[in-house]
């Protein structure tokens, strides 16, 4: 049975990484011609229009340019920076690890943060607590991340004259400094992913708080504790696992804010570069790269899910 | 003459009372509920003055939003100059009243348009089934797969900058994902009887669509739209935070945070403040509106999204 599930999953998991492979190969073909007019002007990509075309593989046939552009990328070649000239996909190696740390803090910090106050939340249902925590919640999906990180560097600048470095420590350099420098954005990465998860673990628990099962641990005599942390949590957090799916593009599309801001090299950075530059190489691997990951982890996330709970293999 | 205002008297005058009566149930519906969700009401007090500020920003603001005052750079907030001055001497209370026109405008065309192509595609997907729903839903799926930001960025990079395509290429994403909304509700919507009936009766595809689906989808519409609305405020200060949103000299609450104003920010550090304030306050009000409208109109969505996108 649980094989018959994933492979259902995986049925529909690839035709959606193929349409998705598309819309990211289609992407380029909509510049504009000006806009390749200019490419070769002012960033000086290429001599003549001509070179220009072909640089960007735009002087042949649609479906060669495009199965040559997967088939490519397949074995992992995903193209030439049109800026640095260095091949994209040796670049990512350096800067995928960067985001995956950012991001994975940013994760750690959401879930440390919002599975225990939405527990505190639920289990003290419509008390002051529980009004604090929802509308520290709210707050937290309604305050920009970027100005947070704004504010995470000026302010403490101002006032206890101390910022974050903006200088990108490697792991061999200095393994302490290095982990340290994700703290601070990653905690602030993760706000909006921990009131997220907080809401759905204080209204899941909610629910099962409220199932028979619970009651009958109740009128065992069992003490708060016990109800709560072995009987009902695990249940409620089933869904929470599938929510994490969705928290990994949320976290992704910070890191080119917080990349930016706290100076990371990774590849929000590096995509908010290529942009900038208009190097569409660049973008369209970073995109190819960034939607494979988000359809791969969603792909764990059902697979654990349908792990956890037998029911929805059903 | 007298005959023909005998005749139009009674039908006029059920007409008005009509209407007032109308009013009246509007006004108690709306006292009750403000009773029941004093958050919802908050929020919405606070979307209202948005949309005054938006309006009638001209009478509003004291300056211009691009008038550089002389000799007033980089003033702290005070009786003068309410929320301070920034780097080129312009007032920044000014400028956020106007860059409440650039939030409003952006997120109301954005949801109005995401929300039209996400009915015509979400209840046709929920109406006909079958091969055509399964190549839709695989579309929104890859259109998903995307983080948001990512994605936009990259289509403005293409497009370009400015209101026009930021608003384009936000309608798209948010299509995409209520879309998904309205097609769950469509599809408990279609196993009623009354669409048997309509069907049975001879109505057509379109008709019954438009007439028998579409209303009963509503409820579920204005709550995505109201969350959505937050949420689409937030993207948008994010893109003019990156350069890539409403260009200057326009006042976006976004890009009031970004460029050559942020060397600035740690000798005047109001300026790094205010624009987000305004922001999250925004955002916090509409996603406030968002619960308790959900609560009240839709309690089926309940759970179904963890609220407005952060960042």
């Amino acid at each position: 049975m649980l094989r018959r599930y994933f492979l259902k999953r995986l049925l529909v998991a690839i035709p959606s990484l193929v349409i998705a492979s598309v819309i990211v190969f289609s992407l380029v073909r909509l510049i504009p011609g000006d806009v390749v007019v200019l490419m070769m002007e002012e960033n000086q990509y290429a001599d003549d229009l001509e070179a220009m075309r072909a640089k960007l593989g735009l002087n042949r046939p649609i479906y060669v340019q495009y199965f040559d552009w997967v088939g490519r990328a397949l074995v992992g070649d995903l193209g030439e920076s049109l800026y640095t000239r260095r091949p994209v996909a040796q670049e990512l190696l350096t800067r995928v690890p960067v985001s995956l740390e950012l991001g994975t803090t940013a994760i750690f910090f959401a879930i440390l943060l919002g599975v225990p106050i939405g527990i505190v939340s639920a289990v003290r249902q419509d008390t002051a607590r529980d009004y604090v925590a929802r509308g520290g919640a709210i707050l937290g999906l309604s305050i920009p991340g970027f100005w947070l990180g704004t504010l995470a560097v000026v302010l403490p600048a101002i006032y206890f004259k101390w910022s974050p470095s903006i200088q990108f420590t490697k792991l061999t350099d200095d393994p302490w400094g290095h982990v340290a420098q994700f703290i601070l954005p990653g905690l602030l990465l993760g706000i909006g992913s921990a009131a997220s998860i907080m809401r759905l673990t204080r209204t899941q628990l909610l629910e099962v708080l409220r199932q028979d099962y619970v009651r009958t641990a109740w009128s065992k005599g069992m003490g708060e504790r016990m109800v709560v942390l072995k009987h009902s949590l695990k249940n409620s957090l089933i869904p929470v696992v599938t929510v994490l799916g969705i928290q990994i593009a949320q976290v992704l599309s910070g890191t080119v804010i917080f990349e930016s801001i706290f100076g990371l090299p990774g590849m929000g950075r590096f995509l908010f570069n290529a942009i900038t530059e208009r190097d569409y190489p660049v973008i369209q691997g970073i995109n190819l790269v960034v939607v494979t990951t988000v359809v791969g982890v969603n792909l764990v996330v059902d697979f654990v899910y349908a792990y956890l709970d037998p029911r929805i293999r059903f | 003459m007298t005959d023909h205002a005998v005749t139009v008297e009674p039908t006029a005058w059920p007409e008005a009372a009509r209407r007032s009566g109308t009013i009246r149930r509007a006004l108690t519906n709306l006292i009750r509920f403000a009773r029941r969700k004093p958050f919802g009401a908050v929020g919405a007090v606070i979307i209202l003055a948005l949309l005054v500020m938006a309006v009638f920003a001209e009478w509003i603001a004291p300056y211009s939003y691009d008038q550089q005052i002389p000799g007033a750079r980089l003033r702290p907030p005070g009786r003068e100059f309410l929320l301070g001055t920034d780097n080129v001497s312009r007032d920044i209370w000014s400028r956020i009243v106007y860059g409440a026109r650039v939030s409003v405008t952006v997120s109301f065309a954005t949801v109005f348009l995401g929300n039209v192509l996400a009915a015509a595609v979400g209840i046709t997907s929920g109406y006909f089934r079958g091969r055509y729903d399964i190549a839709v839903q695989r579309v929104v799926d890859a259109w998903q797969s995307f983080p948001y930001l990512v994605i936009i960025l990259s289509l403005l990079a293409v497009m370009g900058p400015g209101m026009l395509n930021v608003i384009l290429s936000l309608s798209i994403l948010v299509a995409a994902a209520a879309s998904r909304v309205i097609r769950s509700a469509t599809l408990s919507v279609v196993e009623n009887q009354y669409i048997e009936a309509a069907r049975a009766l001879g109505a057509g595809h379109p008709r019954i669509m438009l007439r028998h689906i579409l209303p009963n989808v509503m409820a579920t519409i204005v709550v995505i739209t109201t969350i959505g609305l937050g949420g689409i405020i937030l993207t948008e200060s994010a893109l003019s935070f990156l350069g890539y949103g409403v260009p200057p000299p326009h006042p976006s609450w976004g890009s009031m945070l970004s460029g050559s104003g942020r060397t600035y920010m740690y000798l005047a550090p109001w300026m790094a403040v205010w624009p987000g304030v305004a922001i999250s306050l925004v955002v916090f009000a509409f996603n406030m509106l968002g619960d308790a409208l959900r609560d009240v109109l839709d309690p089926r969505l309940r759970g179904a999204r963890g609220g407005a996108a952060p960042h």
